[in-house]
């Protein structure tokens, strides 16, 4: 499908404010709007048929009714008493909708959702990766969603309040603690303790991310996170059972693997392109990793 | 020495202590009760690492704080500093009482951007008449904190109990910030000395740890002052300030933001390993094994 941003409508604040009255607004970051308050449509949000560019992340209960959409082209039908959560800048069209449908909704700009991610120590990617989550909720999901929608639109309207915002903000985070619970977004999220061992093996991890390219040697990895060598391989190795190496050697070749058969890389510009000295060296470098040759490698993965 | 476990009053028979997380929080009350709501008398309790709320909804309840007595009538709030001992004394009433680790509460002040000190005004109970909605609403926000450290989470659950902390902390700030507190009835001299005190050792706690030093600072013999914080806590001067120092210690730990080697310079220790053995003292386990079981891990 040709990108095309243009095609899109934005779904700018503004825009939607003036198109449906949100029931609750906190600094245009947090905003609420239910289908009951103001008896506003989904359709006054979001028009059946065009496609909007989100710029916010949405989480939207359905409390009655049906409504079949598509989000950067995953088609859902979500259901009486469901839950969706959709991460910033999807893409996002609603196909057909039945006749009465009653809904909650809240809308997190950047601010807000930043905010509760930095407050709960969730990375960005963890939470609001490409994926979109979908899920029929129970009674009792439900009814936390509900009190929580209905707690939070009381605390924002709520006319004297000097500590407003850590009351929003907490709330926010409820409900992202909530969700990563319910929607199983948190295979990887470990809200309670992690050791500084494992603290060292993903600052590792990420360190390999960022230098896979440029780096092979242990003594570099040891040296940014500021241990000995030895003591890293033996975090890596409670970890994950490889000792740091491996898990070097491993992460390169999969690179190298991935220049081959996803850009069509010849062998001499992967070895190039992975700071390799030479040719031969990257080659050898591989076959002690994977046991055959790229050359071998290229032949047999690619034809 | 190991460190003496703080007592609470859910040790109390006529209460039910209904939830705890870990050395965290504590929720303790007697709402639910059917019977007549009698607290009975208790033996001295002491709190050294948290902070605590007691809020009475009916009745009146009589306690002494610091050997100071009170009675809290019907909607009254107490705040309770860490260092301060608690005697309940036989009374009748509906109450709560919160109890949450300090350095989680700093933790969250530090969050929030609250300008609030481990001390607040440097006493170490506030005592506060609210109103009956008042006090409702911060009872429906204890009702949640409980309700979340008595439901499973597959994950986050001590986040999930601080976001509704954070919740009952917007509620408090909101409502105290208009409120006077009621004035301390106990004005002896030396309650004034171990309050001067608790304000000295709060400014310079970085750097000195000798009882000389603060007895010097507030021109009294050290056997003076260890007199006044004996009558007030149960403690020797020099226990107090190593209790005090070790709790903002926890603090930066449970941070996690600092190796050990910045957090012995910090508090101004002449060698890591003399802060390892000074924390070991008086914790019981080294500050490496204190990171490990309680520290909240950040990866950056």
């Amino acid at each position: 499908m040709a990108r095309n941003t243009n095609r899109y409508i934005e779904d700018t604040t503004e825009r939607v404010k003036s198109v449906a009255k949100s029931t609750a607004n906190y600094e245009d970051s947090t905003i609420l709007y239910d289908s009951q308050t103001h008896r506003t449509d989904i359709t006054a949000l979001y028009n059946i048929g065009k496609t909007y560019h989100l710029q916010d992340t949405i989480v939207l209960v359905l409390v009655h009714g049906n409504i079949k959409l598509q989000v950067n082209n995953k088609e859902l039908t979500l259901s009486t008493r469901s839950c969706l959560y959709i991460p910033a800048y999807s893409i996002m069209r609603i196909m057909i909708k039945s006749m009465e449908t009653q809904f909650f909704l809240y809308r997190f700009g950047e601010k807000a959702h930043t905010r509760s991610l930095n407050d709960l120590y969730m990375y960005n990617d963890r939470i609001s990766a490409e994926n979109v989550y979908y899920k029929k909720l129970s009674d009792k999901e439900f009814k936390y969603l509900k009190t929580h929608y209905d707690e939070t639109v009381e605390g924002i309207n709520y006319h004297d309040f000097t500590h407003r915002d850590i009351y929003v903000r907490s709330y926010n985070n409820i409900l992202h603690i909530f969700l990563a619970n319910i929607l199983d977004i948190s295979s990887e999220i470990k809200g309670d303790a992690i050791s500084q061992q494992e603290n060292i093996f993903r600052q590792f991890i990420e360190l390999l991310n960022k230098y896979a390219d440029k780096e092979r040697e242990v003594q570099f990895y040891a040296r940014q996170i500021g241990i000995t060598p030895k003591y890293l391989s033996t975090i890596t190795n409670t970890y994950s059972g490889k000792n740091t190496s491996t898990w070097i050697a491993e992460y390169v070749v999969t690179l190298a693997k991935q220049l081959m058969k996803e850009k069509r890389c010849k062998i001499q510009e992967v070895s190039v392109m992975l700071n390799f000295p030479s040719q031969s060296f990257f080659g050898r470098f591989f076959k002690r990793t994977v046991g055959i040759s790229p050359k071998r490698y290229m032949m047999t993965e690619l034809n | 020495m190991q460190e003496t476990r703080d007592t609470h009053i859910s040790n109390n028979k006529s209460l039910v202590e209904l939830c705890s997380y870990g050395d965290k929080f504590y929720c303790t009350d007697n709402i639910k009760l059917a019977e007549e709501s009698k607290i009975q008398n208790s033996d001295k309790l002491y709190n050294s690492q948290h902070r605590g709320v007691i809020i009475v909804l009916q009745g009146s309840m009589n306690l002494t704080v610091n050997n100071t007595q009170l009675k809290l009538k019907a909607n009254d709030y107490l705040a309770i500093m860490p260092h301060t001992s608690i005697e309940l004394l036989p009374s009748r009433c509906k109450m709560l009482s919160l109890k949450v680790s300090s350095y989680i509460m700093h933790d969250l002040y530090e969050q929030f951007g609250l300008d609030v000190g481990i001390r607040e005004g440097f006493f170490t109970f506030n005592h506060y008449h609210l109103t009956p909605r008042q006090a409702s609403i911060l009872a429906h926000d204890y009702e949640q904190i409980k309700q979340e450290i008595l439901t499973d989470y597959k994950s986050m659950k001590e986040y999930m109990i601080q976001a509704r902390l954070g919740v009952y902390i917007s509620h408090q700030f909101t409502i105290l910030s208009k409120l006077e507190p009621v004035p301390h009835s106990d004005n002896s001299e030396t309650y004034r000395l171990f309050n001067d005190f608790l304000t000295q050792l709060d400014q310079h706690y970085k750097q000195e740890r000798s009882v000389q030093f603060y007895a010097n600072a507030l021109n009294v013999q050290p056997k003076t002052l260890s007199a006044a914080t004996v009558k007030y806590t149960g403690r020797t001067a020099s226990r107090v300030i190593d209790e005090y120092v070790v709790m903002r210690i926890k603090i930066v730990l449970y941070n996690n933001r600092h190796n050990i080697k910045e957090v012995s310079d910090m508090f101004n220790f002449a060698s890591q390993s003399f802060f390892g053995r000074y924390f070991k003292r008086i914790v019981g386990c080294s500050p490496r094994k204190y990171i490990s079981t309680a520290s909240k891990k950040l990866s950056k």
